[in-house]
């Protein structure tokens, strides 16, 4: 029988072989390379930072555009405001101020009524 | 300065062993290699030079193989459950356990599948301390280089190695 300090527990390691890698191997981690790369490219092409980057090489100024955008939107507000106004007529500040104040006092009867 | 093609000769055979004997399964140690060279193709500019390069990439190695490792835990553990349910299959992704070792020839194969066993059962530090002294030859500073540690911790890994595996087999005989 085997005395404990006979047995190596590491001897086993002995009968494990070195492998050979497979020779195909390196392509395989080359057309990976690739497609990541690939990927890459397109993923620069069709996202945003792509979309800009090709603004720019059409001489479209991002920041010119930007605030064409914003003024065109300002206008428009704007325009809003004064056609609703002019649709509503002239009125004075004292009768808005009455009229809302008629709603606020309204509610608070409501609301007393409610409670009593 | 060298070129992936260079690199890959002369390190992927030795990162190919770390994986499979880790790993143990021709797929997985495999896909570990493509890891570490993808790896060491992107981040190749950020390599510090502190170590060898050698050292870097075994260490890349070592780390991609415990990780896939780890990840076969957590599907044995918890998506065993989802297998169930086919619905989830699909989303799982499935790790092959199979021993698969070509480095084993056919009449150890028992022998050192269960030697290979206790050695699943070690800690992460001492298995990987003994597969690369042991099983790699390399020498226990440039084992230590690969570990991040001293030269005497890697000896005393390997010391708690043999105690452990001894202590398994000794279980295993009184079964």
């Amino acid at each position: 029988m085997k005395k404990k300090q006979d047995f190596d527990p590491f001897a086993p390691a002995n009968r494990v072989n070195r492998v050979e890698v497979s020779p195909f191997l390196f392509s395989r981690v080359v057309s990976k390379i690739e497609s990541r790369r690939e990927e890459k490219s397109h993923r620069e092409v069709m996202g945003w930072k792509g979309a800009m980057t090709g603004r720019r090489a059409q001489g479209v100024s991002t920041s010119r555009q930007f605030t064409w955008i914003f003024t065109a939107l300002l206008v428009v507000f704007l325009e809003v405001i004064v056609i609703r106004g002019a649709l509503q007529g002239p009125r004075s500040g004292e009768v808005a101020g009455a009229e809302w104040m008629g709603v606020f006092l309204n509610q608070t009867e409501q609301l007393y009524d409610h409670e009593n | 300065m060298q070129s992936l093609e260079e690199i890959y000769r002369q390190h992927a055979h030795r990162v190919y062993n770390i994986a499979l004997n880790h790993l143990r399964n021709v797929e997985d140690a495999e896909e570990v290699v493509q890891d570490v060279f993808l790896t060491v193709h992107e981040k190749g500019i950020q390599f510090e030079g502190k170590s060898s390069l050698g050292t870097w990439i075994y260490r890349i190695a070592v780390n991609r193989s415990l990780d896939k490792l780890k990840l076969r835990g957590a599907q044995k553990r918890g998506w065993g459950v989802l297998q169930y349910f086919d619905v989830f299959t699909q989303w799982v992704p499935q790790q092959n356990t199979e021993f698969n070792h070509p480095g084993v020839a056919l009449e150890y194969k028992e022998e050192l599948k269960q030697w290979f066993g206790w050695i699943d059962r070690l800690p992460e530090k001492q298995r990987t301390a003994l597969i690369l002294v042991r099983m790699e030859g390399l020498d226990i500073s440039e084992a230590s280089q690969i570990l991040g540690t001293t030269e005497k911790a890697v000896e005393s890994l390997l010391g708690r190695a043999r105690k452990n595996l001894i202590k398994f087999s000794q279980k295993s005989e009184g079964k």
